[in-house]
């Protein structure tokens, strides 16, 4: 393993670190003794050929799928074998390759789900209205608003998530995922299906994340927009990290070249 | 402002309607219609908002008639008691079956509710000891009398009965629709639009579920109560899955996921096939046929239909949600 290690996070102030997280799908190792950290307000890259394993690796870090072995640290907490929401409601959030909008709902509905693990008045005081209930929800409309103000779907606030463009329909699941202000959001291929001046808008929204408190973990093709909004960038082969680095150290790095970069197929 | 009229109208009607009706028949249908309404706005909150298809709300529908009827005939409680504890009873009978039978999806969910729904039948026909069986339970006593000064209310008579069922019924409404638009319903409807999703936005979607499940189920456990001191007569046959199935058909045929469609739909399960008495011998394949047209061509339902019509009347788009 040939691992730059020009400004590495230690897994002890780590915001997420995953310490040898192994996926063994029957016979098929999808992942192996893969281990990384994230920091605050820091923004990582995940590459790598198709099938290497990084949608399973997210998988694996927001608790999609449990792991064969190893487990993942959040804020200090081991969270694996965690449900999904309760996960989200600890601060990591995730959005998915395929697009997730909820179809029948406005924007800023669709938000205000993503809203949900924040609110504080129980059920009861919900349904029954109670005054502190309506404030809170209107105090995370406000918030869902802002939220979409920030994505630059503002003027869509109103709309049915139907009726939104392919784009603003994975900008929309990105917000949602960004609602309960996480402190780290796991995009896997967030410019999927988008035309270069849309990626443009999606990386500067991504560059913009650590400003708003929140790191990320990005799953990229286009390596155009991993080199441009990442600090740092973990590089998966055949389920293994091959080379981890900043965006500089990996466009040199041979390992990464014969087994990736060097396919334009795939750039 | 159109729709709150229409309420309001809908409301006066059926507050009229016992002091015109002639025919002591139809005051019958309509306490049953009223009745069967409860249940289907029960299926509208599972199956319209959830998304989950449960074909056993006959069988907590039974729960309800039978424990309220046991418990007034043999532990001597005041009926007012028994009916409110009946719609616990069938709560707690419906967080039992429903924890295991909400991890399985889909189809999968539906076939689990309605072998619930076949085995709680089995048991209200063979446990000969507490239900009497097939035969059933006769005499079940009515609600006591209320005295309101002015009038007193028998709730042996048909007329007072209905009214006590409507104000019921209203009552329940109230709560569904402030269920349905609190954030609680949002996160039911963010399951029925996509569950993945749902969970992934940070919605404990079992706890939703369980939850929806079980006040569906405490809905047809308190219409049941009102079945059977309403009958005074009950027996396992009005709990098959047959009216589980009709809860659902009153729901698609009303308009699934919304607070008037089960009180169309409703009513026109118990009142359709009476009306179509005219057809004699034609009557279930003319009842078949008319769900079937509704199903194909009103695929949203009657209610959605009306509003679309409505909205298009008065020069505006359709409406996308119909409340």
């Amino acid at each position: 393993m040939t691992t730059a290690t020009a400004n590495r996070t230690t897994p002890q102030d780590a915001l997420l670190s995953a310490e040898a997280i192994s996926k063994r799908f029957g016979g098929v190792q999808a992942l192996k003794d893969v281990s990384f950290a994230i920091g605050r307000n820091e923004v990582v890259g995940l590459i790598g050929p198709n099938g290497s394993g990084k949608s399973t690796c997210v998988n694996l870090l927001s608790g999609l799928l449990p792991v064969s072995g190893g487990w993942v640290r959040f804020k200090g907490d081991v969270i694996t074998g965690r449900p999904i929401y309760d996960v989200v409601a600890r601060g990591l959030a995730r959005t998915f390759q395929a697009t997730q909008v909820f179809l029948e709902y406005t924007a800023r509905q669709n938000v205000l789900i993503g809203c949900h693990s924040l609110f504080k008045t129980g059920a009861l005081g919900a349904i029954s209205r109670a005054s502190h209930a309506v404030s809170e929800y209107h105090a995370m409309t406000a918030q869902a608003d802002e939220v979409l103000d920030f994505i630059g779907l503002g003027v869509r606030k109103d709309q049915i998530a139907a009726t939104l463009s392919a784009a603003e329909q994975r900008l929309l699941m990105i917000a949602v995922a960004l609602a309960a202000k996480p402190d780290l959001i796991l995009l896997d291929e967030p410019a999927a299906g988008m035309v270069a001046g849309e990626r443009r808008a999606l990386a500067r929204i991504i560059r913009d994340l650590p400003r708003r408190g929140t790191s990320a973990l990005v799953i990229e093709h286009h390596m155009g927009l991993i080199m441009e909004v990442c600090d740092r960038i973990v590089v998966l082969n055949f389920g293994q990290k091959i080379a981890e680095g900043t965006p500089a150290e990996i466009r040199v790095n041979q390992v990464v070249i014969d087994a990736y970069l060097g396919h334009r197929d795939h750039a | 402002m159109w729709k709150a009229s229409a309420v309001a109208c809908l409301v006066a009607a059926a507050i009229v309607f016992p002091l015109i009706v002639t025919v002591n028949y139809f005051l019958h249908l309509a306490i049953l219609a009223l009745i069967f309404v409860m249940v289907a706005q029960g299926a509208n909150i599972i199956q319209g908002y959830t998304g989950y298809v449960s074909i056993a709300q006959g069988a907590f529908m039974g729960i309800g008639a039978y424990s309220s009827a046991l418990l007034s005939m043999r532990l001597g409680l005041p009926v007012w008691a028994s009916m409110a504890i009946a719609p616990i009873i069938t709560a707690v009978a419906a967080v039992i079956a429903g924890y295991p039978s909400l991890r399985v999806k889909g189809h999968y969910f539906a076939i689990v509710t309605l072998a619930m729904n076949m085995v709680v039948f089995i048991v209200l026909v063979n446990w000969i000891s507490l239900t009497k069986g097939e035969p059933g339970l006769p005499s079940i006593p009515s609600p006591e009398p209320i005295n309101l000064g002015f009038v007193e209310l028998a709730f042996e008579k048909r007329r007072p009965y209905y009214y006590l069922t409507l104000v019921m019924l209203l009552a329940v409404m109230a709560i569904v629709t402030l269920i349905v638009r609190s954030r609680i319903g949002q996160a039911l409807q963010a399951i029925r639009q996509n569950e993945v999703f749902a969970e992934a936005a940070g919605i404990a979607c079992w706890k939703y579920k369980l939850f929806a499940f079980v006040f569906s189920a405490s809905l047809a456990g308190l219409a049941g109560a009102l079945y059977a001191h309403y009958m005074g007569f009950i027996n396992p046959t009005p709990f098959s899955a047959d009216a589980s199935l009709n809860a659902i058909l009153a729901v698609i045929l009303g308009g699934s996921g919304t607070l008037t469609g089960p009180l169309v739909g409703g009513a026109l399960t118990v009142l359709l096939p009476e009306m179509l008495r005219v057809a004699e011998v034609y009557r279930l394949i003319a009842y078949g046929l008319i769900l079937i047209l509704v199903v194909i061509f009103l695929p949203r339902g009657l209610v959605p239909a009306v509003a679309d019509l409505a909205a298009r009347l008065r020069g505006n788009k359709p409406g996308k949600d119909v409340a």
